[in-house]
């Protein structure tokens, strides 16, 4: 079968030659290239595989199982650059360490500032109610007055 | 019927089932790894990118589809990783000598098994030669004459592997075998000499 294609791939009528010739040194020349062996991997080979494929598998905390996801993700056609961009910048915020709390937190600076103010308005109404209290009240208003 | 076994695992592989990857690997390590040695010349660098394309097959188990014959997608991802390597590595292929020990300490590959030394000497430079005509061929030429002759793909497969047509591929491969053979004329003389004697 393999003999029957390079005959055919090879089958070119040359000028100088005749085809006889020719097909002899083709196959001579096939015959030739089967001394170039090859060898086989190493005994190892196969457990040397499956132990690396077993190490990827395992999981290695929140960093590996994000790379084996981006691993993953990446061999899904499309997903592309745009998606392996967003990964690095998910992950990146995700793995980030969260900020030093200040020592007064400005919420809280904004709850005693309200506070005050609230008082200090209280206390104005109150000021402006004594006032009206304290005023003298005409007697035909006390008396038309209906409860 | 070969090929449907083969895909047929590559689904239970995609299933999650670890075996049938071992199934795999135990089939194709060899034909895998002889390829690649041929493609980049060392046996260290062929083992690593072999282990290479089969990490890359299990990683990508859950894409596979059995649309293609399984040792297209396979040989694609080995060539694919051949390349690669080649190209980075602008080829710093060690120029190995008769009285050179490979670095692995694994022996060279000889073509004569207990011959005499001047034969095995012989037949290294033999051996030799072809590997550096065809390591002489322009790329597309050698990875078809490779995956042809050696691991003996189809002209479809070979054309869906480089991404072309089935004539261009014939085309290809006229041109690179009779580029080794006028290169190694002498020696397949020789040879034919020695057959017909």
């Amino acid at each position: 079968m393999k003999e029957a294609d390079v005959r055919k791939a090879a089958a070119l009528p040359e000028g100088s030659h005749s085809e006889g010739a020719m097909r002899e040194a083709r196959e001579a020349m096939w015959l030739l290239l089967d001394e170039w062996k090859a060898g086989e991997p190493a005994p190892g080979f196969d457990a040397s595989v499956l132990a690396r494929i077993r190490a990827e598998d395992r999981p290695q905390g929140r960093l590996g199982g994000l790379v084996a996801w981006f691993r993953a993700m990446n061999a899904v056609r499309g997903f592309g650059l745009a998606g392996a961009v967003a990964t690095v910048l998910f992950a990146a915020l995700m793995l980030r360490e969260p900020a030093t709390a200040p020592e007064t937190l400005p919420s809280q600076v904004a709850v005693q500032d309200l506070s005050a103010q609230q008082v200090e308005l209280a206390l104005e109404d109150l000021r402006m109610l004594d006032e009206l209290y304290s005023a003298p009240v005409p007697e035909d208003n006390y008396n038309n007055k209906k409860i | 019927m070969a090929a449907e076994a083969d895909s047929q695992l590559m689904l239970r592989v995609k299933a999650g089932d670890e075996p049938s990857f071992a199934l795999l690997l135990h089939r194709f390590r060899v034909p895998v790894y002889q390829f690649l040695y041929r493609m980049v010349g060392s046996p260290a660098v062929a083992e690593e990118l072999a282990q290479e394309v089969f990490l890359r097959v299990y990683r990508a188990r859950a894409t596979y589809e059995p649309s293609a014959k399984f040792t297209t997608w396979l040989y694609r991802i080995s060539t694919h990783l051949a390349l690669n390597h080649l190209r980075d590595s602008r080829r710093e292929r060690d120029d190995v000598r008769l009285d050179d020990t490979p670095k692995d300490g694994r022996p060279l590959q000889l073509a004569a098994h207990g011959a005499t030394i001047e034969e095995r000497l012989v037949a290294n430079d033999r051996v030799e030669r072809i590997r550096r005509a065809v390591d002489e061929l322009p790329e597309k030429q050698r990875v078809a004459v490779l995956l042809h002759k050696y691991q003996e793909l189809d002209y479809r497969q070979i054309a869906e592997l480089l991404d072309t047509s089935e004539s261009a591929v014939k085309s290809l491969l006229f041109r690179a075998y009779e580029s080794l053979r006028v290169k190694l004329a002498d020696l397949a003389t020789v040879n034919a000499t020695k057959a017909a004697g």
